[in-house]
């Protein structure tokens, strides 16, 4: 497979996921990982079907500056300006130190004043200083974000691996035991709730067989074996709903697929079943397997928050808890937009992936 | 799943389960079978906790010690009892009322709401759906969990442990945080709920009956009434159907945060407290566990069911 | 083609409904750029007349329909139902007119509301009629008034432009705002001033905000207004409410018995249908009903848009004896839209041919169908199938090419581009329908002689002459009709 016009984006991808991996293992800057990356898509995006990923990009500041301010409005409800001067002064500040901090910060400015001071900030990673224990926003953030990145990853990874195949086995047998078995239990797993999973998980292989470790963190740099270990049982409570929601989708659309004339075709010429379901049916019934993949993002994204306060992982859940329980709205704020912005940009390069991969999107969307 | 999950609504509505065999009166074949009945029999029981469960006969009060604490599940107390000695099994039924109804409450409201916004803006089309359309993509935009998080955590108080009064119930310790948590609910399901509205009524409103009814001259309030809304609404309620299971999800989740209301008496609130003492005790993270599983259950399976029975036979010509 | 003109219009007293100049325009987004679906299109219907209106798809024969009914309503000009201009009227006078202007659809399916039983969908127009007559409280009219302005500002082009520009501009601003401040270092306290830039920014945003400002403010104003109406409505609806529910019985025995009359006027037994649903009927069936529904409130003219094209052949011809027999007892007078020449030829008492939006040429049916003295008219004609072995399709005129966008049509003649007979005259002058010989009209410059286009059709014809002819002296039950493929 060569580069060309057609599959730049899709290789854009493939090298952009490289660099990341890079970054990760070298320990690069964060931000200039993802800009880079974002860099790459969006411009290869743009050489193959420019106006269409204009207007996206467009549309996208928009919705960003809302979402921003949404959340920035939000905090200003409940922190007021006296809130933030005692809480750093100290409760026995006079009224005349609480004047004066307030004014050199700039807290009795009006409300778009103050977001346009903070938003400025926020596009060059600074989300201010929590005035509960002094630290940088950003700093914390960062430390959270790539533990609850991980998961999400494996979780998706560990759904795939158990979809995919169930969802054409599913679809081959439709109708029959083996679909009517595996349905069944993807309706099942798709209403456990992911809390409950993953104390069912803890119950049994932590507490009662002791096979996996049920709390506690490992980096991946200090090692390799213990990081997978502390991560499989959190991975599987939140794969396992994802799983249940792509193997009812691949084999509804695979359903219809298989009906399709040009899989009788194959199926006329002596295409071996095997070969009908992984070289012919599979591909065109992933489209919406993808569209969903990233959409997800956002059920996964709330998953991930809770099983992680379950399985006690220092990620964005915990930072969110952490913060709700201390009365730290700005690492709440901080947080909130974190994840708020990263799920408008994945599905934006979701989008942007699926206009490349199928053509037919751009003429229409456009 | 934890969080409203528009996708999978949209896709289940676009694409409905391959009709059964027709029948003579054009509706799909009504094959409820058993589990149908089971869902709803259990959704009914449900329900009638929801409403009604301190009337019970017989039933302890949520926070009444009715015997020594952490017994196992038994002849004595059936599903046992929690740390402080009150029974799991009064709590489980008593917990109905804060787990669905705020749900239900919150579902509904995103229905009212969201309908209209998406009847309205898939009916007059052009700039009021822009408009509209890329309001609800903003709050689209926010992960559901995450928009909960911000709205319960910023807004609810928390604290406050004196019985209050809601209507003629009982609700919570603390009706605020549970005010909040459904109003915060209700914005949540708004959006995905006026999509489906939306995308429901531009096809519906497309169709000549509609355009007919235009050159008789009906007003357009009559039109969405009449012609529009009832072809919409199945599609609706259906995703209602999963928005109640979604929303039961998230209400527990956010016990897991510690906000909302954290010291009620709910099946959410009950787990988290249950999960310290998981490997000795694990009754008391069960029980509430399976009710939340079997009505969640039971609403996604009625959901799926819901659509299979609601297809409109549109004859063949 | 360019057939604009009103030559061919009658200056008959008796013309129940006289369209003039008529044209339909939709704006395509926000560019300018205009879909010219019907332009400057005039006719005519007698008392008791079937006027029928062919042409390809896409030609605008359906829109000049629809916008005769005010679906959406014309760009310009008249349409005059008995001598009042339908424009002129308000709500009410025009829901009243509409009782005798009616319309039936193509698809027969689709046309009906398939939660609906048929007892409701026949009474709709009765029910409409009839709430309508009881007044309704000043809050509902305001309210629809408030809603009615803001649904218009919602969809007005300039309004959107004009938004459309402010959030441009304000999102530049905020850029410029944002990229400077974020560039600047930060101070002692925390806060980082963007200088110049940042200044500029700000000044860009309040511009864009003064000039959303007006709009914005208007629409949260009425947007709070039509919800206060909105939420008084229900409340001063309620004595309307009751006096309507206490005159309902009776009104609605009186439609069960409107309702089964019409029913079984158009052949669908009454007593078994009304409680059913749309689903439960045949496409057939279903258009009975439309008709029905149509006929309810008696009204003087019916535009059928393509009221067979979706029926099996077999049915179409029951239809079409059924408004044919309709016709005649109820004193009908119908615009019958078809692009199926040999079924406009059978119903009408005159055809008017359409291409992109004009008229081309109008006269009754046996000359049109022996003679077409228009190049098009004479390229449809021999479009139609015959059952000849002798004679060979490809001698026949084709049409080349395609169907030219209605969003840039061509200059002059629309034609043109797809005639052989076409010169420099017609791109630079529309031509204008003209009388050639007896009521036959054509719009072009080099209309055809009237014999070299006959050939084909003349085979055709001849066969079905009879049947033509009879269908053109107009009233009467007529024959029953048969239609070419049924042979």
């Amino acid at each position: 497979m060569t580069i060309s016009k057609e599959n730049l984006s899709l290789w854009s991808v493939v090298i952009s996921f490289a660099v990341f991996l890079f970054g990760w293992i070298t320990h690069l800057n964060g931000l200039v990982t993802a800009g880079i990356c974002l860099v790459l898509i969006i411009g290869a995006a743009t050489i193959t079907n420019g106006s269409y990923v204009l207007k996206r990009l467009a549309a996208l500041i928009p919705t960003l500056v809302l979402v921003t301010l949404f959340a920035f409005f939000l905090q200003t409800q409940r922190v007021s300006p006296q809130d933030v001067a005692i809480r750093v002064l100290g409760p026995g500040a006079t009224e005349q130190a609480t004047t004066e901090f307030i004014a050199a910060n700039g807290l009795d400015a009006p409300f778009f004043s103050r977001y346009l001071d903070w938003i400025s900030g926020a596009v060059v990673g600074d989300l201010g200083t929590s005035f509960v224990n002094n630290t940088s926003v950003s700093d914390q953030v960062a430390a959270a974000l790539p533990i609850s990145l991980q998961l999400m990853v494996y979780a998706q990874i560990i759904a795939l691996l158990l979809a995919v195949p169930g969802g054409v086995y599913a679809a081959y047998k439709a109708n029959q035991r083996g679909d009517a078995v595996l349905s069944t239990s993807a309706l099942g797993f798709l209403s456990v709730p992911n809390f409950v999973l993953a104390l069912v998980l803890v119950f049994l292989f932590a507490a009662k067989l002791d096979l996996l470790p049920a709390t506690r963190y490992e980096y991946f740099g200090e090692s390799p074996w213990e990081h997978f270990q502390h991560m499989l049982l959190p991975s599987l409570a939140l794969g396992m709903g994802l799983a249940a929601t792509y193997l009812r989708l691949l084999r509804g659309d695979m359903v219809i697929t298989l009906q399709e004339s040009f899989i009788t075709t194959a199926k006329a010429k002596g295409v071996s079943p095997r070969r009908v379901l992984w070289g012919h049916a599979l591909r065109p019934s992933m489209f919406t397997l993808l569209t969903v993949f990233a959409v997800n993002a956002g059920a996964l994204i709330g998953g991930t928050l809770i099983v992680e306060i379950i399985f006690i992982l220092p990620g964005m859940g915990n930072l969110i808890a952490t913060a709700i329980v201390g009365f730290d709205f700005l690492i709440l704020q901080g947080a909130v937009v974190v994840l708020a912005v990263g799920f408008v940009l994945l599905n934006f390069l979701a989008d942007l992936l699926y206009a490349a991969l199928d053509p037919r999107i751009r003429h229409v969307r456009s | 799943m934890s969080v409203v999950n528009a996708t999978e609504v949209t896709v289940t509505v676009a694409a409905p389960a391959a009709p059964p065999a027709d029948s003579d009166d054009g509706y799909v074949a009504r094959k409820r079978g058993f589990w149908f009945w089971a869902a709803a029999a259990w959704l009914g029981f449900i329900v009638l906790c929801m409403l009604f469960s301190q009337w019970f006969p017989g039933l302890a009060e949520p926070r009444e010690r009715v015997g020594s604490p952490r017994i196992g599940p038994g002849a004595d107390y059936l599903f046992g009892t929690n740390n402080s000695g009150h029974s799991v099994f009064a709590r489980c039924l008593h917990g109905a009322r804060i787990s669905i109804g705020v749900a239900v409450i919150a579902t509904f409201g995103g229905i009212v709401m969201g309908g209209t916004v998406g009847l309205i803006s898939g009916y007059y089309r052009r700039g009021i759906d822009t408009t509209l359309s890329s309001l609800v993509n903003v709050m689209l935009a926010i992960p559901g969990l995450v928009l909960a998080l911000a709205l319960v955590g910023f807004f609810a108080p928390t604290g406050g442990f004196d019985d209050q009064r809601f209507l003629f119930f009982t609700v919570s310790p603390n009706t605020n945080a549970t005010i909040w948590a459904t109003i915060a609910l209700a914005i949540l399901s708004t959006p995905s709920i006026s999509r489906v509205a939306r995308a429901q009524t531009l096809v519906w409103s497309d169709r000549d009956f509609v355009l007919a009814s235009r050159t008789l001259g009906a007003r357009n309030l009559r039109i969405i009434i009449r012609d529009v809304l009832p072809n919409v609404l199945p599609a609706m309620l259906s995703f209602a159907l999963i928005g109640v299971a979604a929303l039961i999800v998230v209400q527990a989740a956010l016990a897991f945060f510690g906000i909302g209301d954290v010291t009620a008496t709910s099946w959410g609130g009950d787990i988290n407290f249950g999960r310290d003492r998981l490997d000795s005790e694990p009754h008391m993270v069960f029980f509430p566990s399976l009710f939340m599983f079997l009505t969640v259950l039971s609403l996604n399976y009625l959901s799926d069911k819901f659509i299979e029975l609601n297809a409109v036979k549109e004859a063949g010509v | 083609m360019a057939g604009s003109g009103g030559a061919h219009l009658r200056r008959d007293n008796d013309s129940v409904l006289r369209v003039e100049n008529l044209t339909v325009e939709f704006p395509i987004g926000t560019s300018g750029a205009k879909v010219h679906a019907v332009s400057d299109v005039s006719l005519d219907l007698l008392s008791g007349e079937t006027l029928g209106v062919v042409g390809e798809s896409g030609c605008g024969k359906s829109t000049t329909g629809k916008a005769i009914m005010r679906v959406p309503p014309p760009t310009s000009g008249r349409v005059m139902l008995e001598g009042t201009d339908l424009a002129s009227l308000d709500t009410s006078q025009l829901r009243e007119s509409r009782g005798r202007l009616q319309m039936i659809f193509q698809d027969p399916i689709s046309s009906l509301n398939p939660r609906r039983t048929i007892r409701d969908i026949v009474a709709e127009p009765l029910v409409i009629n009839w709430l309508d007559s009881f007044p309704r409280p000043a809050v509902s009219r305001w309210w629809e008034q408030v809603a009615n302005v803001l649904v218009k500002w919602g969809r007005d082009r300039r309004v959107i432009q004009l938004m459309k520009i402010a959030l441009g501009v304000l999102f530049f601003g905020f850029l410029l705002f944002v990229v400077s401040t974020a560039a600047a270092d930060v101070d002692e306290f925390g806060q980082r001033d963007g200088g110049a830039g940042a200044d500029l920014g700000r000044l860009v945003m309040l511009v864009a905000l003064a000039l959303a400002a007006p709009v914005v403010a208007a629409a949260v104003v009425g947007a709070a207004v039509w919800i206060v109406l909105a939420v008084l409505m229900p409340v001063f609806s309620i004595p309307r409410a009751l006096k309507i529910r206490r005159a309902r019985p009776a009104f609605e025995n009186e439609v069960d018995e409107k309702v089964a009359a019409a029913l079984e006027e158009v052949g669908i037994p009454p007593e078994v249908s009304m409680p059913k649903r749309p689903h439960e009927f045949s496409g057939g069936q279903a258009q009975r009903i439309s008709i029905a529904r149509a006929l309810i409130l008696s009204p003087d003219v019916i535009i059928c848009d393509e009221p067979v094209s979706a029926l099996d052949v077999s049915v179409q011809a029951q239809v079409l004896n059924l408004l044919e027999d309709l016709k005649a007892s109820h004193d009908l007078s119908l615009i019958f839209i078809a692009h199926d020449l040999a079924v406009v030829k059978n119903v009408s008492d005159r055809v008017q041919v359409m291409y992109l939006g004009k008229t081309c040429e109008v006269a009754n049916p046996d000359a049109l169908y022996r003679a077409p003295r228009h190049p098009y008219t004479r390229a449809l004609m021999s479009a139609i199938p015959v059952a000849d072995p002798r004679i060979d399709p490809r001698q026949a005129f084709n049409l080349e090419g395609e169907l030219p966008s209605p969003i840039a049509p061509p200059s002059g003649c629309r034609f043109r581009t797809r005639c052989d007979r076409a010169t420099e005259e017609c791109s630079e002058r529309e031509p204008v329908l003209q009388l050639l010989d007896d009521g036959h009209y054509v719009a072009c410059h080099h209309p055809l002689d009237g014999d070299d286009g006959g050939t084909l059709v003349s085979v055709a014809g001849s066969s079905a002459g009879h049947n033509g002819s009879s269908a053109g002296n107009g009233s009467g039950t007529g024959p029953q009709i048969v239609l070419e493929e049924d042979r």
